[in-house]
């Protein structure tokens, strides 16, 4: 019959350290996995962030991406009607193309001096004819069909 | 001599050939503007197209709307064989007095 074998201090220091090993070990596992779950939750915030940063610039540049509306407006009013929808509509079509082309600051200039080579030899005319007042009470009348 | 063409007329016409059957404002501008180098105003290109229209020399045609142009309809337009009479005319006339003289216009001194 053999002995029972002698647990020395060695084997308990080893068995103890294997412990301590694998306690430690553990521990750095689950601190790793912490800190993998930690930046995973970081890394969701962040993507959550820029899509809301994405978001809101894609809303201001549509927001942007649009003829002047002061331009528009006047074009609307003060252009001949017969060609007046043609223009806004052909202006409307050049702006976007230039705005994707050459950006929308030199699109937005096209826009103001087409509108003026538009409305502007009118308004000289009007001026030259009637006055400032003149013009004014004539295009009001025109206007009303009076 | 009510036939005859000015200038704009001229280019406009010959524009309307070049793009035919896709001749509208934005085509007739960028035309000019790549291969005769000039770029007038949009109205001055309606107000010309207006003209040939009441001299019957151009017919026009509405097409549907587009959203690119905020839901309004592009104004198609051709030329009518009067008004393809009226340009031949009118560059014939321009060929027979250029006629004779040096390819580049010398600068008289």
């Amino acid at each position: 019959m053999s002995e029972p074998e002698k647990v020395t201090d060695v084997d308990v220091v080893i068995h103890v350290d294997m412990t301590k090993f694998n306690i430690l070990a553990k521990l750095r596992a689950d601190r790793a996995l912490r800190n993998a779950v930690h930046a995973a939750i970081k890394a969701e915030h962040v993507m959550a962030t820029l899509s809301k940063m994405d978001v809101e610039s894609s809303s201001k540049s549509s927001k942007e991406i649009n003829p002047p509306a002061l331009a528009e407006s006047l074009l609307a009013w003060l252009a001949p009607k017969s060609t007046a929808e043609n223009l806004l509509g052909d202006l409307q079509e050049l702006f976007e193309s230039h705005a994707n082309q050459y950006g929308v600051s030199r699109a937005r200039r096209f826009y103001w001096i087409q509108m003026s080579r538009a409305i502007g030899p009118g308004i000289c005319r009007a001026l030259t004819k009637w006055g400032f007042v003149g013009a004014v009470v004539e295009y009001g009348r025109r206007k009303l069909g009076l | 001599m009510a036939d005859n063409l000015k200038q704009t007329e001229q280019i406009v016409m010959l524009a309307i050939m070049r793009k035919h059957p896709n001749a509208y404002g934005v085509s007739i501008f960028e035309e000019l503007s790549e291969r005769a180098g000039i770029e007038p105003a949009l109205a001055t290109i309606y107000a010309t197209l207006e003209k040939l229209e009441q001299k019957g020399f151009v017919k026009s045609r509405r097409g549907p709307p587009t959203s690119e142009r905020g839901g309004k309809a592009k104004l198609f337009f051709e030329i009518t064989g009067h008004g393809q009479r009226a340009l031949n005319a009118s560059l014939n006339a321009i060929d027979r007095l250029r006629g004779g003289t040096t390819k580049d216009v010398e600068v008289l001194t």
